[in-house]
């Protein structure tokens, strides 16, 4: 455990490093952080701006779920989600040797190397955004929610991190296939919206839906104090379920590849 | 007969790759989808009054722009921007007798071409199976005007992107302008919901850039909302446009060509 921490500081300390030398990219990743935290909340303002109520969700309480999705994923986007846009290059080009060799587990080295602090820029919208919500709605907030919503958030972000890795692993065998995680960049949006706006569709597709909506919404019903045992169940049991199957399918996929003499 | 040929290759290209087009696809399919879910449990719960825009009218709009966002948003410019200018693959661009806007526009068609036709099946589908919830235009001059606006829509789609493209020639990373641009042609092109629902301030400036001319009206255009008057109008309106921002490609194309460098190739 100790090394792994040891390793991590050392990965945040060359992230940083890279961030301070190409100060040019440090501000267009910024200008697109912000575009796309704006966006989030500017576009969920003006979905709502015409109705008062969707599924049985007040506007108030759809607007404090988006700001937490911005927070939520604000924070999966800094320390996830270039990782695996760096994977879909690693496995495509044959260079995962060069972590597949070290003496730590590849999952972690794949999954961490890289840091994107300009993300924060999400985080710190999308916090600002909720404080807001919960100023107009007059929610009361305490101490003990905050833990239990901070809880909520982390199984949360295991849970995405987990379904990411299962598909990300898919490249291993379809190195083609590099855009899946464009997909999953728009897939994971469906944890912006309430579930019951989903339990319509098809109950086939609801399937491949419902781990998307328990990453966020639990964690907001937190704050609403209206979590249910369904919900925080839900999520507890499909993050354990999925993070070990990420583990299991990662090892048996490494078995099928193969490298470019790296 | 050379670009026919030229477009038949890429053709070939694209569809050998058609697995990635089909996730594409999905992508352009998914945000469409979930609008929609959503409007329909505004509709459910009778929170919607709007004049013309009634369920049945906002399910064609989603299901057209599942059509409407793989075939007419292009996404030429992170070719452009990446694999030509900043890895220097523009150089084999320069050496041939063709234009290069014309090469990237018969590079580009065959994916917009397989992944509208994904669209398609779509629609269809959606057709069949809730017929009375389709409202498109039926008559012949309707469709055909419809066709135009969105053949123009395209045009200006095109040249757009490819002004975004070359900016690459200044930026030495252009990705928050591209950002910017994807989230600004969401907001105004009507990929997130009609325009007519957005608040008066904002569908003016939506009306007065390029990108409603993109999507929005040859949304309308299809579902028959548009007039004759209105859609020679439009199809007007659209010409201006190309012309404008053709002008400014040419502008910014003879000016950011002196500045590149092609090393290595």
């Amino acid at each position: 455990m100790k090394k792994y921490l040891n390793v991590y500081r050392a990965l945040i300390h060359l992230n940083f490093s890279a961030l301070v030398v190409y100060r040019a990219n440090v501000i267009n990743n910024i200008l697109g952080s912000t575009v796309w935290g704006v966006f989030s909340l500017v576009s969920i303002i003006l979905l709502t701006s015409r109705t008062t109520s969707v599924f049985g969700w007040t506007r108030d309480e759809i607007l404090l779920l988006s700001g937490v999705y911005a927070l939520f994923i604000g924070i999966f986007h800094t320390l996830f989600s270039r990782n695996f846009d760096r994977l879909t290059y690693l496995i495509r080009l044959g260079m995962l040797d060069a972590i597949l060799t070290k003496p730590v587990d590849s999952q972690f080295l794949v999954s961490t190397s890289i840091i994107n602090f300009t993300s924060i820029i999400r985080i710190l919208l999308g916090m600002v955004f909720t404080w807001y919500v919960i100023s107009i709605s007059h929610i009361t907030v305490t101490l003990p929610l905050i833990g239990l919503f901070c809880i909520g958030i982390g199984i949360g972000l295991l849970l995405l991190y987990s379904i990411w890795f299962i598909v990300a692993t898919l490249i291993l065998w379809y190195p083609d296939l590099s855009n899946l995680i464009e997909f999953l960049y728009s897939a994971s949006n469906i944890g912006r919206y309430p579930r019951e706006m989903y339990s319509h569709v098809n109950q086939f597709l609801f399937l491949f839906i419902l781990p998307f909506t328990f990453m966020v919404i639990a964690p907001t019903k937190v704050l609403l104090t209206k979590l249910t045992l369904f919900d925080s169940f839900g999520l507890l049991l499909f993050a354990i379920v999925f993070f070990l199957g990420s583990r299991y399918f990662w090892k048996f996929a490494l078995r099928f590849y193969t490298s470019a003499s790296s | 007969m050379r670009y026919v040929k030229i477009f038949a290759l890429h053709f070939q290209q694209a569809f050998a790759l058609r697995s990635r087009s089909v996730v594409w696809f999905f992508i352009a399919l998914l945000n469409p989808l979930t609008y929609f879910l959503f409007w329909r449990g505004a509709y459910a719960g009778n929170q919607i009054v709007f004049a013309q825009w009634n369920l049945s009218s906002i399910a064609t709009y989603y299901f057209l722009l599942v059509i409407a966002g793989s075939l007419l948003i292009v996404h030429i410019e992170e070719d452009v921007a990446h694999w030509d200018i900043q890895q220097g693959g523009l150089s084999r661009y320069l050496l041939k007798p063709f234009s290069y806007i014309r090469l990237k526009f018969f590079e580009e068609l065959p994916w917009r071409i397989i992944q509208g036709f994904f669209g398609v099946i779509i629609f269809a589908a959606f057709w069949m199976l809730f017929g009375s919830f389709v409202t498109v235009a039926t008559t012949a001059p309707a469709i055909l005007f419809a066709i135009g606006i969105a053949f123009c829509g395209y045009i200006i789609s095109f040249i757009f992107k490819m002004i975004v493209g070359i900016s690459a020639l200044w930026l030495t990373d252009y990705s928050g302008l591209q950002q910017l641009v994807e989230a600004v042609i969401l907001i105004f092109a009507g990929m997130l919901m009609p325009l007519e629902f957005l608040p008066n301030v904002i569908r003016q400036i939506a009306f007065s850039l390029p990108f409603s001319y993109i999507i929005y009206f040859p949304l309308l255009a299809f579902q028959g909302k548009l007039t004759t008057a209105e859609s020679v109008r439009t199809i007007a309106i659209q010409i201006v446009w190309i012309v404008l921002l053709a002008a400014i490609y040419q502008l910014l194309w003879k000016k950011g060509i002196r500045l590149f460098t092609g090393l290595g190739q």
